[in-house]
């Protein structure tokens, strides 16, 4: 496993992982959440080197709930657009992590880095990806179980949110 | 009919009734008493954890009747307590909640029996569990390369309808598999079309896999008989091989989890419904959200089910392989598989009414008694067969209900040991030892997809499970009749 990403420290739960992340703001906050997500789902010795983004992705998700689709054809590395929309910071980050997790587990896609805007309950990003050798996560759900993410008072960014293993 | 407001004290208070009962007397907006199952020094560990204050909170949902209940495995989850149950009315505003089912949406246990001795075995036991570990994946990532294991989206509709029949009626099994599983092996409430389409996908290249964590394929040799009659109707002899499988309905299960809370959420605040923890979120169970997570519920429980019965096909068939004999032969019939994680409608006593409950099992199994019509026919003077599993180096029970679970706790009783270590402060506990060679010098063959995964399931790092059933048994909630402890065991 890689290691964390700055700004993450892990908890110690009996059954489970969890982190606390601290950011200057929230963007940087769901960044540090996703790359944590990914330190501690996938083998990080396993990482394919980097795609450059040239693969495309052949089988795209855009968040449809309702469609049973055809066995997934695995995707190339490549750059990936998500909207979301949550009551409230908290639950986006549950969203968020979730739709990442979905992503290594099922596609084989890991979180590199994004351009990301984070306001108001809503989520923007455009997505790097890398290809990971095969699908699967050492992590099963993002659970909403003591979840918090919000400012703090010194107008930085903080969040603790509890993984299923 | 929304919840109070108010909120449960700082301190919560516990009442010991008896040597292995407590209860949480109705304080600040419950509905109802909590109860838990416990001796002191169960209690004094659970006391360490928030699992109390979790039996508590879920004490406070609309339409629970009866007693919040908590078993003497009893750990902190996400929202309920693990090793919980929880009974709810619909005439009541009952509700029905996710998180009182689990992720691993019917996680549970089979027990195979044979007629193979510990003795025969031996000498080929490390070639039988190398061979298991080829057939039955196992760990992270499993099979998503192999085509043959990926089902068409025909096949996991199929699988999501009809449960273990599916696997029956393709050889994987035989019929009479079926008569030894709860519920037949299919819950017929399933609508598949209540699970989405990336469930779908999550699960579609891991049906017949053990998954990872605390999941596993353990053969056991039946080393204590503690109730002769029920023993001998379960075909279990001392020193004879048996096979216990734990697992659930993988990816697909977790999906459904989590995409029914994130609906769950809104729903709960649309109705009213005060949570005093977001993993609480619930619907009532006659809402459509309440609907359509019971008909995604029950087709991923048919996963489970069809999960478990490709396994034990795949089992038999790798001691027929090493022992070169058929394996009906070797006499490997199920006795029984039962769920441990799962919400399901029965009729229970609530005062002087009989009442139709939706029943939550949250790491807690069905302990159904001598006579109840869903007990399988040959074991219906017995009881229903229950399976605890412990830890991977010590031993595993098996139990049957009583007349005494029906009437306190729905039918139901514990699941397992329940872990006392993080799985960080297991890993770190074991630091510098060689597990392997420990394991080898306690004679138990492990196999597994991951060293860390030995690591955190390190027997230490879970309570004692004869501790946990020597509970239920004095409490009357469960009748031990045997003891397995194993001898080679598949790890995720």
């Amino acid at each position: 496993m890689g290691g964390l990403p700055e700004g993450v420290r892990e908890l110690d739960h009996t059954a489970d992982l969890g982190i606390e992340i601290v950011a200057p703001d929230a963007g940087a906050l769901f960044d540090r959440a996703a790359r944590a997500l990914r330190a501690l789902a996938v083998d990080e010795g396993d990482a394919a080197p980097e795609g450059g983004g040239a693969a495309g992705a052949a089988h795209a998700v855009d968040g449809s709930f309702t469609a049973w689709p055809e066995p997934p054809v695995a995707g190339g590395a490549g750059l990936h657009t998500l909207e979301l929309e949550a009551s409230d910071a908290a639950v986006l980050l549950v969203r968020w992590l979730s739709e990442l997790l979905y992503r290594i587990d099922t596609l084989g896609l890991a979180y590199q880095s994004a351009e990301l805007a984070v306001e108001g309950g809503r989520l923007h990003a455009r997505i790097r990806e890398t290809r990971l050798p095969e699908a699967g996560a050492h992590i099963k759900a993002v659970t909403y179980h003591g979840l918090e993410c919000g400012p703090l008072p010194d107008g930085s960014w903080g969040a603790r949110v509890i993984f299923d293993v | 009919m929304g919840m109070s407001t108010a909120r449960l004290p700082d301190r919560l208070e516990v009442r010991q009734v008896d040597d292995y009962r407590w209860l949480i007397p109705r304080q600040g907006p419950m509905n109802v008493d909590g109860l838990v199952f416990a001796d002191r020094r169960l209690m004094d560990e659970i006391r360490d954890d928030p699992s109390l204050r979790q039996v508590a909170n879920v004490a406070c949902l609309p339409g629970i009747v009866g007693r919040s209940i908590g078993m003497p495995d009893i750990h902190w989850g996400y929202g309920f307590a693990i090793g919980g149950v929880a009974a709810f009315d619909p005439e009541l505003g009952g509700v029905i909640s996710p998180g009182g089912v689990g992720y691993d949406i019917n996680c549970g246990v089979r027990l195979l029996r044979t007629d193979v001795s510990y003795d025969e075995l031996k000498p080929r036991l490390s070639r039988l569990m190398d061979r298991i570990e080829r057939d039955v994946p196992a760990g992270v990532g499993e099979g998503y390369e192999s085509a043959e294991k990926t089902l068409s989206t025909a096949d996991v509709r199929a699988v999501l309808e009809r449960g273990a029949e599916w696997a029956v009626e393709r050889g994987l099994g035989i019929p009479d598999d079926l008569a030894h599983i709860e519920a037949g092996g299919r819950l017929s409430s399933a609508e598949p079309d209540r699970v989405s389409g990336r469930a779908v996908e999550r699960g579609r290249a891991q049906l017949g896999t053990v998954g990872s964590g605390n999941h596993f394929i353990e053969l056991g040799c039946v080393r204590e008989i503690h109730h002769q009659k029920a023993a001998a109707a379960l075909g279990l002899e001392l020193g004879s091989i048996a096979v216990l499988i734990h697992s659930g309905s993988r990816g697909l299960g977790h999906q459904v989890c989590t995409e029914t809370l994130d609906v769950m959420l809104d729903a709960a605040a649309r109705y009213g419904i005060d949570l005093p923890d977001r993993q609480l979120a619930c619907a009532p169970l006659d809402s459509p959200e309440g609907r359509d997570y019971l008909g995604a519920m029950a087709a991923a429980a048919n996963f489970a089910f069809a999960n478990r019965q490709v396994m034990s096909q795949r089992v038999r068939e790798a001691f027929a392989s090493v022992l070169d004999r058929p394996w009906v032969d070797l006499g490997i019939t199920l006795v029984y598989d039962v769920a441990h994680n799962n919400a399901k409608w029965e009729t229970h006593r609530v005062g002087s009414e009989e009442r139709r409950l939706c029943v939550h099992r949250k790491g807690a199994t069905r302990a159904f008694p001598p006579g109840h019509p869903e007990v399988p026919e040959a074991y219906r003077d017995i009881g229903q067969p229950v399976l605890i599993p412990g830890d991977m180096g010590r031993y595993s029970y098996v139990l049957v209900g009583t007349e005494r679970a029906y009437a306190e706790t729905f039918g139901s009783t514990c699941h397992g040991a329940g872990r006392r270590m993080s799985r960080r402060q297991a890993k770190k506990s074991v630091r510098g030892r060689d597990l392997e060679r420990e394991f080898a010098q306690r004679g138990i063959e492990v196999r597994s997809a991951s060293r860390a995964t030995v690591a955190e399931e390190v027997p230490e790092a879970y309570k004692d499970v004869a501790d946990v059933v020597g509970v239920v048994d004095a409490a009357g909630i469960g009748d031990r009749v045997a003891r397995l402890d194993p001898v080679g065991v598949l790890k995720g």
